[in-house]
């Protein structure tokens, strides 16, 4: 509880309410905020604006839980998938195809077709270092090497 | 004896069907409309103007009641509801005064003196005039714990800041403003 004698500016006769308000203020006021409550757009009540339905949640649950198992699939299940495969093709090449194939033309084919090798020295292992953009075909490298 | 007043429950019953919606809502009005007048009169000063906030917050109300979760009572949330509007309100006036080249005390005493129903005395106006000096949040708590007596708590829901710093920023500004009165006098 504040005490009285606690603020230098409450002295004698010091009123800290001197408001009035107008006569039957109170009794036209309902009147009053009922003519501009009228005068509002129509607006549609909250209650009515719940837009999200509980069969709404369920779906979007679902749908969630799709987007989220594709994603898992498509990164550890058949991305991995495919790059094993694209790396046996490329093995497959190197095996059967690369120990025919000279030097130079080896070197023109993947500096035509903008091959990345990634890893700095080539020739260690072809196996572990090309990583080949787009897929080699057989028909590819045959094709190369006939111009 | 029966008491017939509806209870709070029954009346937002009431007003969320359409057929008996205006009769609640002046039940409310009737209930309610002095309290949150006077609680934004302290706080706004100026009938004229705590009209027109008391009218926003009511309407904000009829709004907003549909919705109402009753996670608390009736007249806390429009309390709330009215409290907002104030400090809105208040916000929004002493953003104009900094516009304005004129100086703040003359605006606030002759806001004072075109108020019919205000009965003020020169002391009360220079309390007002040193309150609207200080930084909008301290002179916010000072109205409300002052002029309106409102508990550290329930302040500290409507300003949305720690009791903490509720109470230091209401001793903050009683000491400014009583060392304002002591150089004044």
């Amino acid at each position: 509880m504040m005490s009285e004698d606690r603020f230098s500016w409450e002295k004698e006769g010091f009123n800290k309410n001197p408001y009035r308000v107008p006569e039957d203020y109170f009794d036209t006021l309902a009147d009053r905020i009922l003519r501009r409550i009228t005068r509002q757009p129509d607006r549609i009540p909250f209650q009515n604006k719940r837009i999200i339905k509980p069969w709404m949640v369920w779906v979007s649950g679902v749908a969630a839980l799709l987007v989220v198992g594709w994603f898992g699939f498509r990164n550890f299940y058949l991305k991995p998938q495919q790059e094993n495969l694209f790396q046996e093709q490329v093995a497959l090449f190197v095996d059967f195809y690369a120990g025919e194939l000279h030097e130079d033309q080896l070197a023109n084919y993947i500096e035509e077709n903008q091959i990345e090798l990634t890893g700095d020295q080539p020739g260690v292992d072809y196996n572990n270092l090309i990583s080949l953009e787009p897929v080699i075909t057989e028909e590819a490298v045959y094709e190369s090497l006939d111009h | 004896m029966i008491n017939n007043t509806p209870s709070d429950t029954e009346l937002i019953s009431m007003f969320r069907d359409p057929h008996q919606r205006e009769r609640a809502f002046r039940l409310i009005l009737a209930g309610y409309q002095e309290k949150l007048y006077w609680h934004i009169r302290r706080l706004v000063c100026i009938h004229e103007d705590a009209d027109d906030v008391l009218q926003n917050t009511m309407i904000k109300i009829w709004n907003g009641l549909p919705g109402f979760r009753e996670s608390s009572g009736l007249y806390t949330w429009m309390y709330r509801i009215a409290s907002n509007e104030a400090i809105t309100f208040l916000k929004s006036r002493q953003r104009e005064r900094a516009l304005l080249a004129d100086d703040p005390e003359d605006l606030i005493k002759n806001r004072f003196k075109s108020d019919p129903y205000y009965d003020g005395d020169e002391l009360f106006a220079k309390l007002q005039v040193l309150i609207a000096r200080l930084p909008p949040k301290q002179q916010m708590v000072f109205r409300m714990k002052y002029f309106d007596d409102m508990t550290y708590e329930d302040m500290s829901v409507v300003l949305k800041t720690s009791v903490g710093a509720m109470k230091a920023s209401f001793h903050h500004a009683v000491r400014k403003i009583q060392a304002a009165f002591v150089r004044s006098d």
